[in-house]
């Protein structure tokens, strides 16, 4: 399965705008075999402003294929032109999951909602003698391989971590981890983004 | 079909090694498989970026793709990695596709195509082949930005091959969603008449809007108004055995 993800710099004054169209997208790609995957913003005091994080999965590469042809010259274009007036641009990314662990039933297309509060630590890095093989996620994680775009040929270990160990982590404090961290064969730095998920985000 | 475009930003001095390490380490796996046929490797030794390639590879699905992108993150690429992380700053793997109206839509227009494909072996005079690559960023709708490509570039190209064209204009894409930024369009030229290309870069930006060019970059200010323009040389495939 793979995940296309997208990193949109919303206009501040079309957010509501760009939430609705985003559904509205999600529900013309469904037959297509595509479903949302997830719909995060940057949590405050981690990062830039009004930038969302969105993904939905794909079946496959084939899927893929029909999605982006359609988004480019097809049926879906204009849709993703009103979606381009409420957002300056965006960046994607494909990843191919290599593991999953604790999100329930969210790989086939359900809903995870555990009832504890929680954040979403977004981690990559390269790792050039395995690229792809992260540690077996622990908790709630999502293990991923970036295949194109920005996170071409990165580890990328997205997982749910207390905001209290999210913290920690942001202020170099020890004694509290949290999943995902690089391998010691990482040959470069790690980018680590902090997000929060909207209260109909498929991965809460 | 896809345009797979994957920039390589070489480290200083290396940009001959990467070019020979391409040509011996990657095209011959690429060459194997199916439905993936590597097109040109386009270089540029001074820039503002530097030393960069250009590797463009013609790929006829998305599953095909798929594979190409397990072979590079597996064992099979594994050697190349290695490489291409000491040869490197960093790399860019976008996918394209072109406009319904533009060359290289269809996979098979390369059979067609395979003599003007082919690395040039007629360069001993010196004359390089020369490719301009433009990189767009629309602010209106992508869909009006294409036709206006359609209508007052590509249409006024086809009329001046006629008559001594100055550009040949191998594609124009988009970057497929999932690949890179949104919106970006990117136009792959190549210079017919090296000469003119002093014209193009030492003269004043100074165009009569009512004949083209002059009508297009005026009227292209209604779609855009950030571009980058690279000149990238081919290279001719690896060097001849000693």
């Amino acid at each position: 399965m793979l995940i296309l993800q997208e990193v949109n710099r919303v206009k501040g004054a079309s957010v509501a705008a760009f939430e609705k169209l985003t559904q509205q997208w999600w529900e013309e790609v469904k037959p297509m075999g595509v479903t949302p995957a997830w719909f995060f913003e940057v949590s405050h005091g981690t990062g830039p402003s009004y930038r969302v994080v969105t993904g939905v999965r794909i079946l496959d590469w084939s899927t893929w294929e029909i999605l982006a042809r359609a988004m480019a010259y097809g049926e879906l274009a204009a849709t993703s032109e009103r979606l381009d007036a409420t957002r300056y641009d965006s960046e994607s990314t494909l990843l191919e999951v290599r593991a999953v662990s604790g999100v329930g039933k969210w790989a086939t297309g359900d809903t995870h909602a555990p009832d504890e509060p929680g954040l979403w630590v977004l981690r990559s890095f390269v790792d050039i003698a395995s690229p792809g093989h992260a540690e077996p996620p622990e908790g709630s994680a999502i293990a991923l391989h970036g295949c194109a775009g920005s996170l071409r040929d990165q580890t990328v270990v997205l997982s749910r971590e207390k905001p209290g160990a999210v913290l920690d982590l942001l202020t170099d404090r020890t004694g509290r981890s949290v999943s995902g961290r690089s391998p010691s064969s990482a040959e470069s730095s790690t980018s680590t983004w902090v997000l929060r998920a909207a209260a109909w985000s498929p991965l809460q | 079909m896809i345009l797979l475009h994957e920039t390589y930003l070489v480290r200083e001095g290396g940009l001959d090694d990467f070019e020979g390490a391409y040509w011996e380490g990657v095209v011959p796996s690429l060459r194997e498989m199916e439905g993936v046929r590597p097109l040109w490797l386009l270089r540029q030794r001074t820039g503002i970026e530097g030393e960069v390639v250009l590797a463009l590879t013609a790929i006829r699905s998305g599953a095909e793709l798929g594979n190409y992108i397990d072979w590079t993150a597996g064992q099979g690429g594994t050697v190349w990695r290695l490489l291409a992380r000491r040869l490197t700053r960093d790399y860019h793997r976008k996918a394209l596709m072109s406009a319904p109206w533009s060359p290289l839509h269809e996979w098979s227009e390369l059979d067609g195509l395979a003599e003007a494909l082919a690395p040039r072996t007629d360069v001993a005079d010196g004359t390089p082949r020369i490719f301009m690559e433009d990189t767009g960023w629309p602010y209106t709708d992508v869909s009006d930005y294409v036709e206006f490509q359609r209508r007052e570039y590509w249409e006024p190209l086809q009329k001046w091959a006629t008559s001594g064209a100055l550009l040949k204009l191998w594609g124009f894409f988009l970057v497929l969603h999932g690949t890179g930024r949104r919106p970006e369009a990117v136009f792959l030229q190549e210079v017919l008449d090296n000469r003119a290309l002093e014209n193009l870069i030492g003269e004043p930006e100074v165009y009569d809007p009512d004949t083209f060019p002059g009508s297009y970059m005026v009227q292209g200010l209604t779609y855009r108004d950030q571009w980058r323009s690279r000149l990238l040389v081919a290279s001719n495939g690896p060097a001849p055995s000693p």
